[in-house]
């Protein structure tokens, strides 16, 4: 066990017991952190990142959930921190405080005044009202032809046209194990190259990494009300036929409301993607291969193919259709 | 003048020509209206292709069940010794849900360090601190104490138990009773098949039933309660030797089973509860 493992397991038994001046030494280490986690991740107005900040220490929340760590060091804890612990604190306490996640829409998506000198809010980037979540949620019949279509596609061919998209676009955990795969790469070896394109392509492009930065945040609230609505069926699911029906309804009310939500969120997602679409960041040629571990001839040649294949299927499923 | 291929013409879209390259290109495409024509349709499938895939359906929340969020965050941040990264590498090859963590992990982390940490206003630290003095200490037991069973081939008895808190009640078998007064089934001149354990504090119910398998293996049986109802769908991990031997989450009935298990130390977790037990399997 390395020394400054020990020394974080330490202070967090100490928090734990309660000691005041090892939980004054813990504030005052990963103090910023926690008060910086909601303004950076979930866009939170920094004025309400106090608040958040008093939730996480009062009545010992952190320390509670902190208990059974046991790690290895400073960097992992700051992560296990930040996505394990102050994640579910974030998303108890937004749920004491339901105007947290509506407001959202009116704040600075950029930076907070002492984060940044943007202005431009939520309301920028989705200027139209919530839509029902079936106007977005469910994709067009055109989106899915193409996704099938991608679907009946070589790997190769498929991952090739999708990598070509990854200025706008993540590739997704699936994706990433068939990269890994075909590359004859590890995993992490796999995420630090894609990463390295990212941010390349990131500088290419002005506010690009706002831009994608914003796109994470809403991704995490993406996965926060999927989360939520998952646990809300599981609750509807498995309830009494004794249980109240006030209560029943409150939660069948409760999902809808996250649904709406949800359904925003996914459009702003679009919108983003969007934005970064036209500020056609793409990655080059050079690139792909590199991440495919394949000759940049055979990647040339790749996309050719794959765009050729990708227009002769479509064109064959719109005869079909006709 | 020959026609462009396919090739050349999405080059020529995705910029990946050099200027000399390029004017060739263009010059043919000025003269050639089959070529123009050609990358006109590509443009247009590259929209359509660009648009479906910003538009992809999202991925759906899935859930692993032996998924472990400390050793996922170490493989997150870089800190897993080779060995475990092995480990951990092949679980990720297979499980999209654990790889989502990591990768969202890695973004996040990624976003909250982009620039220097923010610093919280003096007076909301100050009103977090004057807390810290004042507050009593965690009322939930940290660790509820070690329980010693005798694993043999014709059964099992239960030895002692050890370090078990005041506030922590204590069975073998049914009746739940103070720490102490609990009763050893050392002397008993026939084994069991069946030790049934059970360690209670404020409103938690930790019910654990060592069962005998064939050979010198045993079915750990665990059953979670708070204030008389099950705890569904909570993880509960079985450490041995440091390392997470096995995880699973309970089911609607708040049980877990974790079989085959041979003698040794264990710690079983519930991290939700902030609770956690040793049990140690002594051979004969």
């Amino acid at each position: 066990m390395s020394s400054t493992s020990h020394a974080i397991k330490t202070l967090i038994r100490q928090c734990v017991r309660g000691e005041p001046e090892a939980q004054s030494l813990f504030q005052e280490t990963y103090g910023s952190l926690i008060y910086t986690f909601p303004v950076r991740i979930f866009r939170l107005p920094e004025e309400d990142a106090g608040d958040f900040y008093l939730y996480v220490f009062d009545k010992e929340r952190i320390f509670k959930r902190l208990r059974s760590f046991e790690g290895r060091n400073q960097i992992q804890f700051e992560t296990f921190l930040s996505y394990y612990v102050l994640r579910d604190l974030f998303l108890e306490w937004t749920r004491s405080n339901t105007r947290i996640d509506t407001v959202s829409i009116d704040m600075p998506i950029g930076n907070s005044a002492s984060d940044g000198n943007h202005s431009r809010t939520l309301e920028d980037i989705l200027a139209a009202a919530d839509p029902t979540p079936d106007a977005v949620v469910v994709q067009s019949d055109e989106e899915q032809e193409i996704a099938a279509i991608l679907a009946q596609m070589d790997d190769d061919k498929r991952l090739a046209l999708k990598l070509l998209a990854l200025g706008s676009t993540d590739v997704s955990a699936a994706e990433l194990q068939v990269i890994a795969q075909v590359a004859s790469r590890s995993v992490e070896a796999t995420l630090e190259l894609i990463d390295e394109v990212i941010a390349t392509l990131a500088n290419k492009v002005t506010r690009a990494e706002d831009k994608r930065e914003t796109l994470y945040t809403v991704d995490y609230w993406i996965r926060t009300y999927q989360q939520r609505i998952a646990a809300l069926d599981e609750h509807l699911h498995h309830s009494d036929l004794h249980d109240a029906v006030e209560r029943v309804e409150l939660l069948t009310k409760e999902k809808a409301e996250l649904e709406r939500k949800l359904a925003w969120r996914y459009r702003q997602q679009k919108k983003l993607r969007e934005e970064l679409q036209k500020a056609e960041a793409r990655p080059s040629y050079h690139d792909i291969a590199r991440i495919l571990n394949a000759p940049l001839g055979t990647v040339c040649s790749r996309i050719a193919r794959a765009r050729e294949e990708f227009a002769q299927r479509l064109a064959a499923e719109r005869r079909a259709q006709a | 003048m020959e026609c462009l291929d396919t090739e050349m013409l999405c080059r020529y879209i995705d910029d990946e020509l050099d200027a000399a390259a390029r004017e060739a290109v263009e010059a043919v495409l000025s003269t050639c209206r089959h070529c123009a024509e050609r990358l006109q349709s590509l443009r247009e499938h590259d929209t359509i292709l660009q648009n479906a895939l910003i538009s992809a359906a999202p991925e759906s929340v899935s859930r692993c069940d032996s998924s472990d969020p400390q050793q996922l965050s170490a493989y997150a941040s870089q800190q897993l010794p080779a060995e475990e990264m092995t480990l951990v590498e092949q679980h990720l090859r297979t499980c999209e849900a654990c790889l989502q963590d990591v990768l969202s992990m890695r973004r996040m982390m990624r976003v909250l360090h982009r620039a220097p940490l923010l610093t919280p206003p003096p007076s909301r630290v100050a009103q977090a601190r004057a807390g810290f003095a004042t507050r009593p200490g965690p009322a939930v037991v940290e660790q509820l104490g070690t329980l010693v069973v005798q694993v043999a081939r014709n059964g099992l008895k239960f030895l002692e138990s050890l370090g078990l808190p005041d506030e922590v009640r204590f069975a073998v078998g049914a009746q739940l009773a103070p720490a102490g007064a609990f009763r050893s089934t050392r002397e008993d001149p026939d084994a069991a098949t069946l030790i049934d354990l059970r360690q209670t504090v404020d409103e938690l119910d930790l019910h654990m039933q060592v069962l005998h398998e064939d050979g010198d293996t045993v079915l750990l049986h665990i059953e979670l309660q708070k204030q008389a109802q099950p705890i569904a769908k909570t993880r509960v991990a079985l450490v041995s030797g440091g390392r997470t031997r096995s995880s699973s989450r309970t089911s609607d009935a708040g049980e877990v089973d974790f079989p085959r298990l041979p003698p040794g130390d264990y710690t079983v977790r519930v991290p939700q509860e902030n609770v956690e037990t040793q049990l140690i399997l002594r051979p004969l």
